[in-house]
């Protein structure tokens, strides 16, 4: 019940507070409440009384006239960087991003599986789990091509769910663009579904966090303990890439929903000067990342050593966020 | 699916209708409408609260404080001879609308 009184107040926030608006506000109020208790009678839900009730609400620019406003309606439809968006297509976006959230962390996890892949049989080469595979005491380079192999595989795997998030999503790259234009009964729905989504990504957030700390203590304990022990490093530096996929996977799925919810309400990462600032890392990003690609696989395959080359990754990432931070601080605000 | 542009003119006549015998509040005769209807088509609450505001500035409406028994207080509303002879003239004119638009429906 309270949930249709802060939409009602939410509506009402920055309009005029004539006696006009007053009653029209206590009348819609009044009408609200009434079919909220009418449905809770008939054995409703909760969230599905307020669930009808906003639906059924309708749109005040139909009171614009009544009410003295209509400048307001008319002076944001016309604004330029402004798109309207309707029930359905936000719907199908965050549809969308859900799934493209899967297929991004499916790559991720299989390029990681990659290069977990090329680690561990290059180390078995070596004869670090079975001297026998050793050929006159030299490394086995059939396991390290099967394990070069494998990366290849992953890496081609990953391409095409990486592709596969572009099929479908043109129609939603206005929404990174520009502002959104929300009715008041969308801008209350999609509160809702970030405020109920928010528990979820926190925790997500700290298991991921608390994951990967795990895994590099894990790695930083059994490289101090067993420093000669060559093939329990090997196992625990496999073990941390394990352990960094699925925080990624976490991370991933939580904040993409997120920063949805965000575009949708300009909020976040995504009000006004803010959108401004990321349009020039969204043009420098996939250059960026394809020159780490080159770098990693050119220094790997020049020295050969695959176990001490995914170090890139790590300090890539963090280099970006600090590029992007940076850039972000850098640009004029605008108001 | 009842189109919206289609059922906006005829938001007054119903309202008028609901009004004839005796006067209502905002929720009974929005579910009324939905009633009658069989439910195929929902008044938004907008929709309603501007057709009331509508009809009684051009004195077709009154508006009052009441008290359901035992219940709230409610503003009701009520038709005025204004709104009567209203209802007649728009009843005429759906009639001819509706044996105009008629003949061209197989």
């Amino acid at each position: 019940m309270d949930a249709i009184f802060s939409y009602l107040d939410n509506m009402f926030a920055h309009l005029p507070k004539t006696e006009e608006v007053k009653r029209a506000k206590s009348e819609l109020g009044q009408m609200m409440e009434d079919k909220y208790n009418q449905l809770r009678a008939e054995g409703r839900s909760d969230n599905e009384a307020v669930g009808q009730v906003i639906s059924e609400f309708g749109n005040l620019s139909e009171l614009a006239a009544e009410l003295g406003i209509s400048n307001q309606y008319q002076q944001a439809s016309s604004d330029d960087n402004f798109v309207t968006v309707s029930d359905a297509e936000a719907e199908s976006f965050i549809e969308k991003t859900k799934k493209s959230a899967r297929l991004i962390a499916g790559g991720i996890t299989s390029v990681l599986f990659g290069v977990i892949s090329v680690i561990f049989f290059s180390g078995y080469a070596e004869g670090l789990f079975n001297p026998a595979v050793l050929l006159d005491g030299e490394p086995n380079k059939r396991f390290v091509a099967a394990g070069i192999a494998l990366l290849f595989i992953c890496v081609a795997f990953a391409v095409y769910l990486f592709v596969m998030v572009g099929i479908g999503s043109e129609k939603y790259e206005i929404f990174e663009k520009k502002m959104v234009k929300l009715e008041p009964h969308q801008k209350f729905v999609i509160q809702e579904a970030r405020e109920n989504h928010r528990p979820l990504l926190m925790r997500k957030i700290s298991l991921g966090v608390v994951l990967i700390l795990l895994g590099v203590a894990a790695l930083s304990v059994v490289s101090i303990l067993n420093e000669n022990n060559e093939a329990l490093i090997l196992s625990a530096v496999c073990g941390l890439l394990v352990v960094i996929a699925i925080s990624m996977w976490l991370f991933i799925s939580g904040s993409m929903l997120q920063s949805a919810y965000d575009k949708l309400l300009n909020e976040g990462d995504y009000t006004l000067e803010r959108r401004k600032s990321q349009s020039v890392m969204q043009r420098w990003a996939p250059p960026y990342w394809t020159l780490m690609v080159v770098g990693y696989l050119a220094w790997s395959f020049i020295t050969g050593a695959w176990h001490k080359t995914w170090i890139i990754w790590p300090i890539a990432g963090v280099l970006f966020g600090l590029i992007s931070a940076i850039v972000q601080a850098s640009t004029p605000n605008k108001e | 699916m009842i189109s919206s542009d289609v059922i906006r003119g005829y938001t007054d006549i119903i309202i008028l209708y609901l009004l004839l015998d005796e006067p209502s509040y905002g929720y009974e005769i929005s579910r009324r409408i939905t009633d009658r209807s069989q439910g195929l088509y929902t008044m938004k609450e907008t929709t309603l609260y501007s057709a009331f505001n509508r009809l009684e500035k051009n004195g077709y409406l009154r508006s009052f404080a009441g008290t359901e028994t035992g219940g709230k207080t409610r503003t009701y509303y009520e038709l005025t001879p204004q709104g009567h002879t209203h209802y007649q003239l728009k009843k005429e004119e759906w009639m001819v609308t509706k044996k105009v638009v008629d003949q061209f429906i197989k």
